[in-house]
């Protein structure tokens, strides 16, 4: 199986790579300025042709985790800082994943793999969550008009960069929470990537260890 | 005396119009607030003549500035008890297939539909924490299970869920209560849908139990007045589905 990994530029995603090691490993591109407008615009379109165009895959790991995260209020965003937080990673992840079912050959598997904290835990977290859940929905998305062909799309989501330091209500069943990447969040993604799974499509596995369900 | 003042963005039509009307009828006063005014009065002056009390606020949900004014102008009337973030962009009904991905459209997308949810609620936390009032944002079954043709859309929705969730906990020990509502009604967009995806319609239809799209003034409406209104009081971080059934997702 050839395995195709993208994801960006922080230990935690060097991480889950290394875990996981891929054939294949290319850095999103960071999106620092508006993504609707200019250079990057032109980037994005750049690597979706660049990396869509390249041999098939018959897996494609997609590591959507910041290497910056945004940890207030939802009241205390401004405009500017939710555009930076919120629209662009929205552009570029959507942009990468588009790319990532498109380069990924039929009966192949593609995971993401995004922060997602679970319901008790998202106060402060706005970014993470919404970011989250934009790219689930674009995973299912993806998993119905792929289906045909047999690719599967599925998302591992993980509360690593977001895990409270006491969680409220009752503890997480496992004491491992939140998990590390090369253990438990790889697991998941072995998992989905796994010929075993073939059923599977169009799903969440959280890889947090039993704190959402 | 006003017992009741609710603003709904992108209220001229469809599913908003029919909120507006709605909470028209239990006597509210209800304002419109959007970029089309001749269509915004014309729904005021509906909710008029339904018992309530319409008003029309020039709104642009994508612009900081406009929204800013917009709730100023609401404000300088009184205490606001409700609003509802319904705006939406007019590609949500175009559809594609899902790996062509348009960034222009999804760029519109976005910032009608998610970042306009961000500047409403930000103008609206002080007033809302004022009166212990409610905030509702509009969002989709697509939110849920995603659409092979209108994956934009789907993103758009299952993100302003995500933010109605972080938003009622946030906004929760100010006494805001914060939700959404995920109907299935009949509206210009959704005729739209029907008309540019001929084999939507059969696809739609045959999943509900109830067997029709809903009526966005009462089908719709009297939820979304349920969960602006006080008998709701403890009803928070929900995604109530107004869809005859249609989502498959309990």
């Amino acid at each position: 199986m050839r395995l195709g990994f993208l994801g960006g530029d922080s230990r935690l995603v060097d991480a889950l790579a290394a875990a996981l090691a891929p054939d294949h490993r290319v850095d999103v591109p960071d999106v620092r300025s508006d993504p609707w407008a200019g250079p990057t615009r032109d980037a994005l379109h750049s690597f979706r042709g660049t990396f869509a165009a390249a041999g098939r895959l018959e897996a494609v790991v997609l590591c959507t985790w910041p290497t910056a995260s945004l940890t207030v209020p939802a009241a205390a965003i401004a405009v500017e800082e939710w555009m930076k937080h919120v629209e662009w990673p929205i552009a570029c992840w959507s942009n990468a994943l588009v790319a990532a079912v498109e380069r990924c050959a039929d009966g192949g598997s593609v995971v993401v793999v995004a922060e997602l904290p679970a319901a008790l835990d998202v106060a402060g977290h706005l970014a993470h969550v919404v970011v989250a859940e934009a790219l689930t929905a674009l995973a299912r998305s993806l998993a119905l008009a792929e289906g045909q062909r047999g690719v599967r799309v599925n998302v591992v989501s993980t509360e690593i960069l977001t895990a409270p330091e006491q969680p409220m209500g009752s503890p997480p069943p496992l004491r491992s929470f939140p998990g590390r990447a090369e253990t438990e969040v790889a697991g998941a993604v072995r998992l989905l990537l796994d010929p075993g799974a073939c059923g599977i499509t169009g799903t969440v596995v959280r890889a947090d260890c039993g704190r959402a369900w | 005396m006003v017992n009741h003042r609710v603003l709904i963005t992108g209220a001229t039509g469809g599913v908003g119009r029919g909120i507006a009307l709605a909470c028209g009828a239990a006597g509210w006063e209800v304002w419109i607030a959007a970029r089309r005014e001749a269509e915004g009065r014309a729904v005021a002056a509906e909710v008029d003549a339904r018992g309530g009390a319409g008003r029309f606020v020039a709104c642009d949900v994508a612009d900081d500035a406009s929204v800013t004014a917009a709730f100023a102008a609401v404000s300088s009337a009184g205490a606001i008890h409700g609003v509802v973030h319904n705006a939406t962009s007019s590609y949500s009904s175009v559809p594609h297939p899902a790996t062509e991905l348009h960034l222009d459209e999804l760029g519109h997308q976005v910032a009608v539909g998610l970042r306009g949810c961000h500047l409403v609620a930000l103008a609206a936390h002080a007033p809302l924490r004022a009166t212990q009032g409610s905030f509702l944002v509009l969002t989709s079954e697509a939110g849920f299970e995603g659409k092979k043709l209108l994956s934009t859309y789907a993103t758009v929705k299952a993100a302003q869920r995500g933010y109605m969730r972080v938003l009622a906990r946030e906004w929760g020990p100010d006494g805001i209560r914060v939700n959404a509502l995920a109907p299935l009604a009949s509206s210009p967009a959704m005729d739209d849908a029907l008309r540019l995806d001929p084999e939507m319609r059969e696809r739609v239809m045959r999943r509900n139990p109830l067997g029709r799209l809903g009526d966005a003034e009462h089908d719709i409406g009297p939820v979304a007045r349920f969960l602006l209104g006080d008998d709701s009081r403890f009803v928070t971080g929900q995604t109530i589905m107004a869809d005859g059934g249609s989502c498959p997702i309990t």
